[in-house]
């Protein structure tokens, strides 16, 4: 024990208070850092000096910089993580949907089918009037328009989606590969004895990178004894050690829209999310918005079928000279039942009726279609044949044959001879497009037939018994009030009020969820703050304490000095 | 807990942020509320509200619709009464020229005078019967684009139908809002129809929902058994025509063959050794509905009529239980239109009604309603329509032909009928003394009068009395077996006796009456009772005036029950519209309340959430500007 261990002592000192500051101005510096977790300065007597009769400490060291974190906490807080952005994805996309699908001021769907059915009803009361069958014609269209228009928001709001996707796989894959590059310098700085998790600010970077990753997908973290972690996403692991399994993003087509989808470079596995934005865009996509589509697609189809049924088996104030199938066959000579045709078909018969319109005569001729899967099924050519065998006889200006890409056209080159359809119990025409007011078999294509918008005469009314029959009109508006709809048996009208309501609770139902996540996630922040984060004021205080020791040091330094200087004096 | 906690500057600032948030969120809300006068936006603000309100929506945008058809229909109907009341004093005026002109003061002059009169009224109803609603005729039926009635001489003919069309009023609630000219003039005659089941065969080609007269075949299962212990359940439900139903059975492998009967009646089923029974299955009857239920019928089981209908498209030749009709065709006579039916081009029940409908004879053909019958009606008023044979007897086995004992007394002498009065209108005494009184004022027809007379219960069978027909008369033959005479005197007053031309004494033992020269079937209408006054008064007779006055009589009638119904209809109008009316006001009430923002609850709130904000913005001001950096020097 000497005065030059006393000044070593001071030295020490002077030094581990050096780096305590220079740690707090680090946490200062930090104060506004997201993640930042604040560190301190851990201090240790160093060993004493043994070799007299007692131990006499011989100052202070800087064990080392420990950073001030919960691990459990920052585990909880990743979870909760992935909830919020799981949730506020999912509460976007209902909002968005709620947006295209809104119905409460008008305009939308239900709009455009009241008063489709509104004219409908016109025109029962007004049949023989030119006028109120341009209106309906004109509602129709509008109607399929507005048909048109959701399905279009709705697949763009899908491709907006996928847009989101796509940016989120790419982060994902940059994020993968930070925490890989960080897991190698960590695991580098920290080896050979120093200790673990000494390596504060690479550390503080990658817990903020997790943060992030949490953000996108489900991030299960697993510390190693080497001070890498391993990240697992759903089943999956994205980081293991210094390697970053690479996602590799695909095109892929599921008939109308081209989306998104990321393998694993490695093993080709789809990347299969719990949790985070990416599993609720990856729901929004690939669920919510495809079950809207078939909805959508189910009203679109009870319109296309049912007025279909009831309008080839009417008439209007006039009736066809020329007539073309609006849907065709794989193949003239393919029995109907099989030849892709949009709409079922069935055994059975539907009557052709020819009007001659200088007497107001009628002639019936019946169309059997033999369809029970025996070996002499009809096919669209015996169809065209029967036509021209049966009413041609009679009739020979009336003539039916099958197009080249497959179209059945019936003709009649003789004005006053005219022809329609009644009493369809086989499917025919509506699967043919024969006489229907719709063409089309989905949301996305359901259209009005033209011939009608060129001629609303042709407009089914009736069935035959003057311009004023408005039956066939009456059994229009009778599919307002059928139940044909899902188990509950809805009506049309019903069934997408139900689908914009049930978009509702689910829309509701996620706004409060993100509520309380965004609550529970704000309450987890603050308790991570108050065990992580830096308080500009402690830190002053702390500075404040450091100042004053390392004066004290100092201070001891030149009273030792003076002591030196006091031996040395009387020497 | 909170208390517990390190506050750090970075939760002071979070939790500045996000309440900061929370106000600015609110006030927006309050903002909406207000500004839109709504309390949601979309349906997640509160989803079972928002259904509730689109559903209240729709319901008062359907009534809104069916408030507009009331209306139409209201003025429509208002129209039809106002043209059915200015018939009925046409009506009454016509009557009180006829009485005038039947008193003893009338002259053939005077007459002649009222003759022209009439002759104007004819046009004036024409105008009235062919007034207009809008673009369209009010009396067509479902004819409305041209004028339903037209003068042809002293006849009026009526081209529309008897179609009622409908609309609809309340959900699913179809209302007829026009009466047609049928109901309201007369616009059909009564029926030369079918005199019965013209009973079409069935085919293998022939549609199930054709059987049974129409009422078609349930779909569903049968159940067969053998008799022998075993049993099968065939399901026929996907079956649409007898073929089907035939091939089923067959291909079940359960009986030995199913097939149609020769005759085209029913089915028939098969299996050797077995004792077959056939079951509906569940409650359901189309076991029954294809005639094949029964028990214990052998081994061959053979089922009942199953009646198809006949449709436009049946064949001529498979009426009649198959054995068709006679080809030679009918004539049909309507007033002075006539025109003989040639079947060589006729093969179809459709081509025989548009032969009729064609002939230019202002006759209506058409399948009766249950579809047993073909019915051919006159359109034309005041004339008669007689439908002949064309030297076969085509219109025989069509059934258009009355028997003798069918021919209602209202036809008797061209529609003169049998002038009956109230009590006894004759009395017959026998050669042996029996003498009885009979009174014919309930007989409808002739066969009527010869049953009044032979089940006399005073006649004991000493007179028979017969219907002959070619010429149309009545045989009565004295069977009391002893000689003597035969006499038939009138009583009170009445023309009876001398109508049927009985009114003598024999002792031949036989009186055969005189031709009673029955009219046509005639279209009994306003214009009807208006062309027979015409006639009496150009022709001053005073028997067609009388006529024509009971014509006019059942056309006012007919006119005061069209009106009727007519009322009757306004008057559903009316209470339906009163039940629209209150559920739109109801609805609305509903709509109000549970989704119209209430203006003073919101604008309170936002002034609370403001006051909330500003005060937040100034703590935090003053909170996030200290720190103790400040007092370090």
């Amino acid at each position: 024990m000497s005065l030059f261990s006393s000044l070593n002592l001071a030295r020490q000192s002077l030094g581990a208070h050096q780096t305590a500051i220079q740690t707090v101005g680090q946490n200062i510096a930090n104060a506004n850092t997201e993640g930042y977790a604040r560190q301190r300065a851990v201090l240790r007597p160093t060993a004493p000096d043994d070799r007299i009769f007692a131990f006499v400490g011989t100052g202070v060291e800087v064990t080392r910089i420990e950073r001030i974190v919960d691990e459990h906490l920052e585990t909880t807080l990743r979870g909760a993580n992935s909830d919020l952005g799981n949730l506020t994805e999912r509460n976007r996309v209902f909002s968005m949907v709620e947006t295209i699908l809104s119905d409460l001021d008008g305009g939308g769907l239900s709009d455009a089918m009241a008063r489709f059915f509104d004219s409908v009803e016109d025109l029962a009361n007004e049949p023989q009037d030119p006028s109120v069958r341009g209106l309906v014609v004109e509602e129709a269209r509008t109607l399929t328009e507005t048909f048109h228009y959701l399905d279009a928001q709705i697949r763009n709001l899908r491709g907006s989606l996928n847009t989101d996707i796509e940016t989120v796989y790419a982060d994902v894959n940059r994020i993968s590969q930070e925490i890989a590059d960080l897991n190698r310098n960590i695991g580098t700085a920290e080896a050979g004895g120093v200790a673990p998790g000494s390596a504060n600010d690479l550390r503080t970077q990658r817990d903020a990178l997790l943060t992030e990753l949490s953000e996108l997908v489900d991030v299960k973290v697993i510390e190693q004894t080497n001070g890498m972690v391993q990240v697992v996403t759903g089943s999956d692991v994205l980081v293991v050690g210094s390697r970053a399994r690479t996602l590799e993003v695909e095109w892929q087509s599921d008939g109308d829209i081209s989306f998104h989808t990321a393998r694993f470079e490695d093993d080709g596995m789809l990347l299969r999310p719990n949790g985070g934005r990416l599993q609720a865009l990856l729901n929004g996509r690939d669920g919510l918005m495809v079950q809207l589509r078939q909805d959508l697609d189910q009203v679109a189809q009870q319109f296309l079928t049912e007025f279909n049924a009831i309008h080839a088996g009417g008439e209007g104030t006039s009736l066809y000279t020329e007539l073309a199938a609006t849907n065709a066959v794989t193949g003239a000579d393919l029995r109907l039942s099989e030849a892709g045709l949009p709409f079922p078909i069935e055994d059975g018969q539907f009557t052709f009726q020819v009007r001659n319109e200088g007497d107001g005569t009628r002639e019936s001729y019946v169309i059997a279609l033999d369809l029970d899967g025996t070996d002499d099924d009809t096919t669209l050519q015996d169809l065209a044949d029967m036509i021209n065998t049966q009413v041609g006889v009679d009739h020979p200006e009336i003539s039916a044959r099958v197009t080249v890409d497959g179209h059945l056209e019936i003709q009649s080159s003789d004005d006053s001879l005219k022809f329609t359809f009644r009493d369809d119990n086989t499917g025919a025409l509506t699967a043919l497009g024969l006489g229907t007011l719709f063409t089309g078999t989905s949301a996305l294509n359901i259209d009005v037939r033209s011939q009608l918008m060129d001629n609303p005469t042709l407009l089914a009314s009736g069935r035959g018994a003057g311009s004023g029959d408005n039956t066939a009109v009456l059994d229009m508006l009778g599919f307002r009030d059928k139940g044909l709809l899902g188990p509950d048996e809805k009506t049309v009208e019903e069934f997408y009020v139900s689908i914009v309501a049930q978009v509702g609770v689910r829309g509701a139902e996620a706004r409060d969820l993100l509520l309380n996540q965004e609550a529970i996630t704000t309450n987890l922040q603050n308790q991570r703050e108050s065990v992580s984060g830096v308080n500009v004021d402690e830190e002053a205080i702390e500075l404040i304490q450091l100042q004053r020791a390392y004066q004290g040091s100092a201070r001891f330094l030149t009273i030792v000095d003076r002591l030196l200087e006091t031996l040395l004096n009387s020497v | 807990m909170a208390g517990m906690l390190r506050v750090t500057n970075a939760v002071l600032h979070n939790s500045t942020l996000s309440s900061l948030q929370d106000n600015l969120r609110a006030i927006a809300e309050d903002n909406r509320k207000i500004s839109t006068g709504k309390q949601f936006a979309v349906a997640s603000d509160n989803p079972l509200s928002v259904r509730r309100l689109i559903a209240w929506e729709t319901v008062i945008e359907r009534n809104e619709k069916y408030q507009s058809n009331i209306e139409f229909a209201s003025s429509r109907l208002g129209a039809t009464e106002s043209a059915l009341d200015q018939m009925n004093d046409m009506i009454i005026r016509a009557r009180e020229i006829a009485l005038q002109q039947i008193n003893g003061t009338a002259t053939d002059q005077t007459r002649a005078n009222s003759a022209v009169e009439i002759d104007s009224l004819i046009n004036e109803s024409l105008t009235l019967v062919n007034r207009q609603f809008g673009d369209r005729y009010l009396f067509g039926g479902t004819r409305v684009d041209e004028a339903p009635f037209e003068r042809a001489g002293n006849f009026v003919a009526y081209l529309g139908n008897d179609n009622e069309p409908a609309i609809e009023i309340a959900p699913t609630m179809m209302f007829e809002s026009s009466i047609s000219g049928v109901r309201a003039f007369g616009g059909f005659s009564s029926q030369i129809s079918s005199a019965s089941d013209l009973d079409p065969v069935a085919v293998m080609t022939t549609s199930l929902n054709m059987l049974n007269n129409g009422r078609g075949v349930e779909p569903g299962m049968v159940e067969i058994r053998d008799g022998l212990g075993e049993r099968m359940l065939i399901d026929l439900s996907a079956a649409k025509t007898l073929d089907d139903v035939v091939n089923m059975l067959n291909n079940s492998g359960f009986i030995d063959s199913a097939a149609l009967l020769p005759d085209g009646k029913g089915l028939q089923l098969q299996k050797a050794g077995a004792n077959l029974t056939v079951l509906d299955v569940n409650g359901g009857s189309t076991a029954s509905d294809l005639g094949l239920v029964g028990d214990g019928m052998g081994p061959v089981a053979l089922g009942g009529d199953v009646d198809p209908m006949i449709m436009p498209i049946t064949p001529l030749n498979e009426l009649v239980g198959g054995s068709g009709v006679d080809t030679s065709g009918f004539t049909i006579t309507n007033g002075t239109l006539s025109a003989t039916i040639d079947f060589t081009s006729v093969t179809t029940v459709e081509d025989l009604l548009n032969a009729v409908n064609t002939s230019g004879t202002n006759t209506v053909a058409r399948l009766n309603a249950d579809g047993r019958s073909i019915e051919i009606m006159s359109t034309l008023a005041g004339a008669d329509l007689f439908i002949e044979e064309n030297g076969g007897t085509t219109a025989a086995d069509l059934g258009f032909l009355l028997t003798a004992d069918d021919t209602p007394v209202e036809r008797f002498h061209g529609g003169g009928g049998l002038l009956s009065v109230p009590g006894a209108d004759f009395r017959i005494t026998a050669a042996d003394a029996t003498e009885f009184d009979v009174d014919v004022s309930s007989a409808q027809t002739l066969g009527d009068v010869v049953a009044l007379i032979n089940d006399n219960p005073a006649n004991g069978g000493a007179v028979v009395a017969q219907a002959l027909s070619g010429p149309l008369r009545i045989e009565l033959t004295d069977a009391s077996g002893v000689p003597g005479d035969l006499s038939v005197a009138h009583l009170n007053g009445s023309f009876s006796a001398s109508t049927l031309g009985i009114d003598t004494t024999t002792s031949s033992g036989s009186i055969v009456g005189a031709d009673l020269a029955p009219g046509g079937v005639r279209l009994e209408s306003v214009f009807d009772g208006f062309a027979l006054l015409y006639e009496g008064l150009s022709t001053s007779d005073d028997l067609t005036i009388e006529e024509a006055m009971r014509a006019l009589d059942r056309a006012e009638t007919g006119v005061l029950q069209a009106r009727a119904t007519v009322g009757g209809r306004v008057r559903r109008l009316e209470i339906s519209e009163r039940r629209t009316e209150i559920e739109t006001f109801e609805f609305r009430e509903l709509m109000s309340q549970e989704g119209d923002t209430d203006i003073a609850e919101a604008v309170l709130e936002f002034q609370r959430h403001e006051f909330v904000y500003q005060a937040s913005l100034q703590t935090s001001a003053g909170l996030l500007q200290s720190t103790i950096l400040d007092f370090l020097n």
